[in-house]
């Protein structure tokens, strides 16, 4: 009894002092509870808008995303689970391979595959002890060698590694995730636009020609990609085709002629190059043909499936997307 | 801040006070497993010797010899055949030069192969190995494929078996399955099966599919109403002795596991998941390495032989133990369909803290199907039943639930639920509800649910897919009177 009595007094003093602490002592606004994180459902009542942009992202249909599903007979190849659902990149460590999990792969690429730590905590660009994930700050995040679990598994890092952009400080968030409004006080975009959105193509590469004495020549740039045009999967391809300036408005498939395809095969296309279009480098034809004598019109186009239906007959206006169109007179 | 807090507070207090100390701390945590360089030194030590570098023999008279197997007489032949075993390394190189040389004809190439198949030694196997990984040329390809069953060491396996990834020439991939198959691996089974079923494929080819797997069927003992693909799968082929040569070719496999780049590891896969039981007790081993990569690795190609993994069963257990590759190993152990592997899922399910390890436990349990334990028929009711049970894993009893046969009606529109909730990864559960209907429905019923499934071309859209899974929901709930019927 006498014992009892002694802990309900040590109880009814830390009770009194919490109470003084409570009134007098808060002067900011209170911590959130801390919580577990099982699911990047439970980021999105804080992170809103963080949320929504990762929900319209490629990273988010990672896992659903109908070519991929096609691709890996709806992951039945389950060497592809690694990325597509993969692990915490904290796991495994920033820049090693990744590995698969089995649960919640309908998620994708989500929140917690680059967030959560191993410890259940959360890494963030700052350190926050009043949010409801007590983010600690993980510098690594901001690497681009924390992408490269996934996506140097097609040398995407590397080739950034080899071109002029470490130079000149530009890395993977730099295009991939920018400032929402130019400011850091914005945040960054975690929409982290890439091959599936044609201005963002558009951007990473130029078509130029001019007339010369030998023909016309025609320059294909890669102005803009950090890394190789188009970099990260066999499954893209980028094709480059031209046609006399009289053919215009005809049917593509009767008149385009072939000039240039940029693509890294799968392993087991042998005997097939690759011929991706490195990061600055510039590729010149001439066309010198005696069709091309009125003009030409040259289309660059892309694709995130490499084959055309008819391989003797592509069809790029029904089956690739248009990202630059040039017409070339005398 | 108030009274009420205040009150509340101490109330809950007193009630903390008030409760009975915890009992119940449930068994130890499963041993972290002790990790070495498990791999590197099986390699340093089973490394064989450097061949050593000969000049060719004489090529008039390895010339002489090929010629003796182009005879109709059968002991010059033969002849010729113990001529260049004498000549040794010297002849193999000599027959090497031979056939990279464009002005002989294809006739004595073939023999000069021939010849290759007879010598057998290292040097005369790596340069067939060499011509079926690189000649354009598919005959070169198809008889050095054949000349590899006469080599009396199968050490070469492993890169033959990697030809079935990609090889494109149909006769060779026959010859390449048949030498297989004759140094006791029926890894190959699968793709004359497939041949055979193909009707797109050339007349010809099927036929020779079909006399093939007849062939293997014999060799290997299958019977008939048994697929060879399903007898091999099962462990029922007893695997030839393996050298130490082969040994190391398949730990060389194995190291490979461990690369950045998923081209090396998908090749090591590939070729270790067809692999004998030999290679399986290897991949065991391999689960103490201390890369984490080879762990996880060898864990899936474990998971993917079948029951010729039953021999690593006890190295699987261990490595529940290790919390990266913990729910590799769970997998794995479901596959291999024994009674330790089922106590050791039921422990995962009921004790482990890893949630991703209790659900991959649950999910494995349905490779028991009729062999299961009531204990485990239980279980797996108990939390397919309880709505507190954490959703996933609740999911993932119930997908068992309909493996195991005991899927009831409530449990029937729970799965279904979780099929077309677009909060759960719902394919685990279309194909349990394919398994159910497939062995409850009636033939009405099995062909309606298989019609609604996804039938677009190539890229099926996330819209049909999920207007397919909305549909065949649909008709598994009108037809529930007809799967439990009233009184059953």
């Amino acid at each position: 009894m006498k014992s009892m009595r002694l802990v309900l007094g040590v109880a009814t003093l830390a009770m009194g002092g919490w109470l003084v602490f409570a009134v007098f002592g808060s002067t900011g606004p209170s911590a959130a509870p801390a919580q577990a994180f099982t699911s990047s459902q439970q980021c999105k009542e804080c992170h809103p808008q963080v949320y929504a942009e990762w929900e319209a992202s490629p990273h988010a249909r990672s896992w659903i995303n109908p070519r991929v599903r096609s691709l890996s007979n709806d992951f039945a190849n389950e060497d592809c689970i690694a990325c597509h659902a993969p692990r915490g990149v904290f796991d495994v460590g920033p820049g090693e391979r990744m590995l698969p999990r089995s649960v919640r792969r309908q998620e994708g690429v989500d929140c917690l595959t680059c967030h959560a730590l191993p410890d259940g905590g959360m890494a963030g660009s700052k350190s926050d002890p009043r949010a409801a994930c007590r983010p600690t700050q993980e510098i690594a995040l901001t690497r681009p060698q924390f992408c490269s679990g996934c996506h140097n598994q097609h040398k995407t890092v590397d080739q950034w590694t080899y071109s002029k952009w470490p130079d000149l400080d530009k890395d993977c968030r730099s295009c991939h995730m920018p400032y929402r409004d130019g400011t850091p006080e914005s945040g960054r975009s975690h929409a982290m636009p890439g091959g599936s959105s044609l201005d963002f193509v558009k951007s990473a590469i130029a078509l130029s020609g001019e007339e010369t004495e030998d023909g016309w020549l025609i320059k294909l740039a890669n102005v803009g990609a950090g890394h190789a045009f188009p970099t990260d999967e066999r499954s893209r391809a980028s094709d480059v085709f031209w046609r006399p300036i009289g053919d215009m408005g005809k049917p593509g498939v009767d008149t385009w002629r072939h000039l240039d395809r940029m693509r890294s095969p799968y392993r087991t296309e042998t005997g097939l190059e690759d011929t991706l279009l490195q990061a600055h480098e510039v590729r010149k034809f001439t066309i010198d043909d005696p069709d091309s004598v009125d003009g030409i019109e040259v289309a660059w186009y892309y694709m995130r499936s490499p084959y055309w239906k008819d391989p003797e007959r592509p069809d790029p206006d029904n089956e690739a997307q248009l990202v630059h169109r040039l017409e070339l007179r005398p | 801040m108030n009274r009420l807090a205040f009150v509340a507070s101490l109330a809950l207090f007193v009630a903390a006070c008030s409760q009975p100390e915890e009992s119940e701390t449930g068994p130890a945590p499963r041993p972290v497993p002790t990790l070495t360089k498990v791999v590197r030194t099986q390699l340093a030590s089973l490394a064989p010797e450097a061949p050593a570098t000969v000049a060719p023999a004489d090529e008039e008279e390895v010339r002489g010899l090929i010629a003796g197997t182009q005879s109709s007489m059968a002991r010059m032949v033969t002849a010729s055949e113990e001529a260049i075993r004498e000549l040794g390394a010297a002849g193999g190189e000599r027959l090497v030069r031979l056939i990279a040389d464009e002005s002989i004809d294809d006739a004595e190439k073939t023999g000069a192969i021939r010849l290759l198949g007879a010598l057998g030694d290292r040097g005369a196997t790596e340069a067939l190995l060499n011509l079926i990984e690189t000649s354009e040329v598919p005959w070169v390809r198809a008889h050095a494929s054949w000349q590899l069953a006469n080599v009396t060491d199968p050490w070469f396996m492993p890169r033959l078996i990697l030809r079935l990834k990609y090889e494109k020439d149909r006769e060779t991939v026959l010859w390449i399955v048949d030498t297989l198959a004759k140094h006791g691996n029926y890894s190959g089974a699968t793709v004359l099966e497939s041949l055979w079923a193909d009707e797109n494929e050339p007349e010809g080819i099927r036929t020779a599919a079909g006399q093939k797997l007849a062939e293997l069927r014999a060799l290997s003992g299958a019977p008939e109403d048994v697929s060879v693909s399903s007898y091999w799968l099962d462990d029922q082929v007893e695997p030839k002795p393996a050298s130490d040569a082969y040994r190391h070719e398949v730990w060389r496999w194995i190291e490979r596991l461990h690369e950045y780049q998923l081209r090396g590891v998908d090749d090591a896969r590939f070729i270790l998941e067809r692999s004998d039981r030999h290679a399986a007790s290897l991949l065991g081993r391999a689960l103490s390495d201390e890369d984490r990569y080879i762990r996880v690795h060898a864990c899936q190609c474990l998971a993917r032989m079948g029951k010729r993994a039953r021999v690593a069963e006890a190295d699987m257990v261990t490595l529940l133990g290790d919390p990266i590759a913990a729910h590799e190993a769970t997998k794995a152990l479901g596959r291999v369909d024994t009674e330790t592997a089922e106590a050791e899922l039921l422990h995962e399910i009921q004790h482990s803290k890893n949630p991703e390890v209790q659900i991959t436990a649950a999910r494995a349990l349905r490779w028991r199907l009729a062999g299961a334990s009531q204990t485990a028929k239980d279980l797996i009711q108990g939390l397919a039943d309880d709505a507190a049970t954490l959703p996933e894993l609740r999911q993932a009893a119930l997908e068992t639930s309909a493996y195991l046969g005991q899927l009831d009606r409530a449990g029937l529109e729970s799965l279904v639920e979780f099929s077309i909730d677009p909060m759960f990864e719902a394919d685990s559960s279309v194909r349990a509800l394919e398994y159910y209907v497939a062995t409850n429905g009636d033939e009405e019923l099995v062909r309606a649910f298989h019609e609604l499934a996804p039938q677009g071309g190539e890229v099926i859209s996330n819209e049909e897919r999920v207007r397919s899974r909305g549909e065949r929901a649909s008709l598994l709930m009108d037809n529930l009177d007809a799967l439990f019927p009233v009184g059953d």
